[in-house]
């Protein structure tokens, strides 16, 4: 898979690159509007993470270009901007989806993952750790066959640790990507801890080798069994 | 309109004091007229009487009696002295009644008196009549070639004159009532008009606020002061608005700056935490800076939350929105926090309601809030959430027994950056800034929020908001 990262903010798109890099993704990063376009339309990429305020030309015109050549790639925003009608111009303009500054490395696989899985051919809408199946067109989850009932939480908990296979979560990334960022830090992260208890619960992760690991003091991380 | 009525007032009393000055000219100068030609007729009445006598009889032949018998002075009151300054006439009235009138001195040549005289009569013996009436006396000396040949005294009732006299001032009043009231009522109209653009000023002004500083008031007569003052006052309104938008403009700004480098330290922290060759005690480290760098985040967006001087509800994305629904999902989180604290929660409603709001806001308006009351209520405590309607809308209750809150407090509570007993201590964490935000989602949704307590009792918090017509 092939990433395109336009952002001008140097350390933050190698940072990125990096951490996608990681992850198995072919990544490459360029650090102004004109070099995002010409290379949008030099190579083919899988997803597009595209900044919005870029020197040289705007992430969303460098968007309405990409469209107007008939590139039908998945494209990432990047926004400053928490407002719904900057939100609204860039999903008009063939945005796939848009993530406001600053956002959780998490919640970046977790996006990427997610695009990707709906953009590519291969439809594979379910993914599977141990003896779990999660359908992420339903948010069915099944143990072993049985249907297992997770509340909407519960689920959004899960799939987001999945979609972050072998990485610490934070329960602050969690708290985010399940309530938002407009509440209480602490108040969020203990709702977490109760969430995980929970769904631990449900899905019979008791014992001494979880499939949901707690690191002390940072998060939680599902591991793939070796 | 103050102004108004001021300078009514102000012309009410000046043309009250000129029609005042004018009337009594016209009074005095008439009644002296008047007067003149009462004293005017005495003194023919005398000089008649003198021209009449007659040297040879030594009579006056106008008092004798004509054929018919009838007294000449059945008018006036008449007496004719003679030398000796015994009387030799009275006309009927001098027979009646007697008035005061001094004879002048015999040793001044030519000499005569006037004098106003009132006679009192006994009202006993004539019930019913006026008892007093006013004359005017002359007493004169006449005479014959130069020589005294007796003295006249001649009154006359000027009871007529002064009934004029009476009815003029009537007149003259009743004039200057008509006056008057014609004045007010011009001076009221005259200075409404001369006043409306003052009016239409006022009344844009007042709509004028930091959220239409674009709009601009009218000027009616461009030419007059008003209008000049109107220009004036758009000038003004111009420049603000250039203020707020570059004031605006700047906090925008230096928040979306400072977002950035927020950003490139959040993202290296989060994935330093995937570093094998980082301690499990650094990356605990990391993560309290995570959280640190959460909160300046959250604090800037809860800034230019706070400081939108443009509608707000652009910033919103209203759809329908079921209130139960809502409350349950809120009530759920809040139950998990609630269970923490072992605290009893409960949830009541009557029926179902549609609202017109931004989920995300309301909820966050609805946590806040519950979550507000877990944090200050002791261990073990009860919180309950109940939804009632009214006519049109629909009443949220949140009730604690926790400690309350203190009247000063109570005040001051929905106030940016305002701490309850200035605890700013991080254990409750928060910014100081939630009631606020929720008192800023309330009113963008024509909803309030407003809070009752009694200390050692507990708080109510009350969000009102406008429900949908359809209600399910």
């Amino acid at each position: 898979m092939r990433i395109l990262i336009v952002e001008d903010e140097e350390s933050l798109a190698l940072r990125i690159k990096n951490v996608l890099e990681s992850e198995d993704y072919q990544v490459k990063a360029v650090f102004d509007g004109e070099a995002g376009l010409d290379e949008a339309l030099a190579e083919e990429y899988d997803l597009i993470v595209l900044d919005i305020l870029l020197p040289k030309m705007n992430g969303i015109q460098v968007l309405k270009e990409i469209r107007h050549a008939g590139l039908t790639g998945t494209v990432l925003l990047l926004t400053v901007k928490n407002r719904v009608e900057d939100k609204v111009a860039g999903l008009d303009a063939g945005a796939d989806d848009y993530l406001t500054k600053p956002f959780a490395i998490p919640e970046l696989l977790a996006r990427v993952r997610s695009l990707l899985r709906r953009s590519s051919e291969v439809k594979t809408s379910s993914l599977t750790i141990g003896d779990l199946e999660i359908k992420t067109s339903t948010h069915e989850v099944k143990q072993q066959g049985q249907l297992v009932n997770l509340t909407t939480k519960e689920y959004a908990i899960l799939e987001f640790l999945l979609y972050n296979k072998n990485r610490v979560v934070s329960r602050l990334s969690i708290a985010e990507h399940v309530w938002g960022d407009n509440f209480d830090l602490f108040t969020m992260t203990n709702f977490v801890d109760v969430h995980i208890k929970n769904l631990r619960k449900k899905i019979n992760d008791v014992g001494e080798k979880k499939l949901i690991q707690t690191i002390r003091g940072v998060g939680y991380m599902i591991k793939d069994e070796e | 309109m103050k102004i108004r009525l001021h300078l009514t007032l102000w012309y009410f009393a000046v043309t009250l004091l000129i029609l005042l000055i004018f009337s009594a000219g016209i009074y005095t100068s008439m009644r002296h007229l008047l007067f003149r030609a009462v004293d005017n007729e005495l003194r023919i009445v005398v000089d008649s009487i003198q021209s009449s006598y007659d040297p040879a009889t030594k009579k006056f032949k106008i008092i004798e009696k004509d054929i018919e018998k009838i007294d000449p002075f059945t008018e006036y009151y008449v007496i004719i002295y003679n030398v000796l300054g015994e009387p030799i006439y009275k006309s009927p009235l001098g027979q009646s009644i007697s008035l005061d009138i001094p004879l002048s001195n015999r040793h001044v040549p030519f000499e005569e008196t006037l004098k106003r005289i009132v006679h009192k009569s006994n009202k006993w013996l004539h019930p019913g009549e006026k008892t007093e009436l006013a004359f005017h006396g002359i007493s004169r000396k006449i005479y014959y070639q130069n020589r005294q040949i007796g003295w006249v005294t001649v009154a006359l009732s000027i009871e007529g004159t002064r009934k004029s006299m009476a009815q003029l001032v009537k007149v003259i009043l009743s004039l200057i009532l008509i006056a008057l009231a014609v004045m007010a009522a011009s001076g009221y109209v005259l200075t409404r008009k001369a006043l409306y653009p003052v009016e239409v000023m006022t009344r844009k002004a007042n709509q004028i606020s930091h959220s239409n500083l674009n709009q601009r008031v009218e000027i009616i007569h461009a030419n007059d002061e008003l209008g000049e003052l109107a220009a004036t006052l758009n000038d003004l309104l111009e420049r603000l608005e250039q203020a707020f938008e570059s004031q605006q403009g700047f906090l925008q700004d230096a928040a979306h700056e400072l977002k950035t480098p927020l950003s490139i330290l959040r993202a290296h922290w989060e994935s330093e935490l995937n570093n094998p060759a980082v301690s499990n005690e650094m990356k605990e480290k990391m993560i309290h800076d995570i959280e640190t760098i959460t909160r300046l985040t959250h604090l800037l967006n809860n800034l230019l939350l706070l400081s939108q001087t443009e509608d707000i509800r652009a910033n919103f994305l209203f759809e329908p929105i079921s209130l139960v629904a809502l409350l349950q999902d809120v009530f759920e989180d809040a139950t998990t926090l609630a269970e923490l604290k072992q605290q009893k929660i409960e949830l009541q409603h009557l029926s179902d309601v549609m609202v017109n709001g931004d989920r995300m806001r309301l909820y966050q308006l609805f946590f806040n809030v519950i979550e507000n009351a877990i944090k200050y209520t002791a261990k073990g405590g009860e919180i309950m959430i109940s939804l009632s309607l009214e006519t049109g809308n629909a009443i949220v209750k949140i009730q604690d027994n926790g400690p309350g809150i203190s009247p000063q407090d109570l005040l001051r509570i929905f106030d940016r950056f305002y701490r309850v007993k200035k605890d700013r201590a991080r254990k409750t964490g928060g910014s100081g800034l939630g009631l606020a935000i929720c008192k800023i989602i309330a009113e963008s949704h024509d909803g309030e929020i407003k809070a009752e307590s009694t200390v050692g009792v507990g708080s109510v918090f009350q969000i009102t908001l406008p429900t949908m017509n359809q209600s399910v």
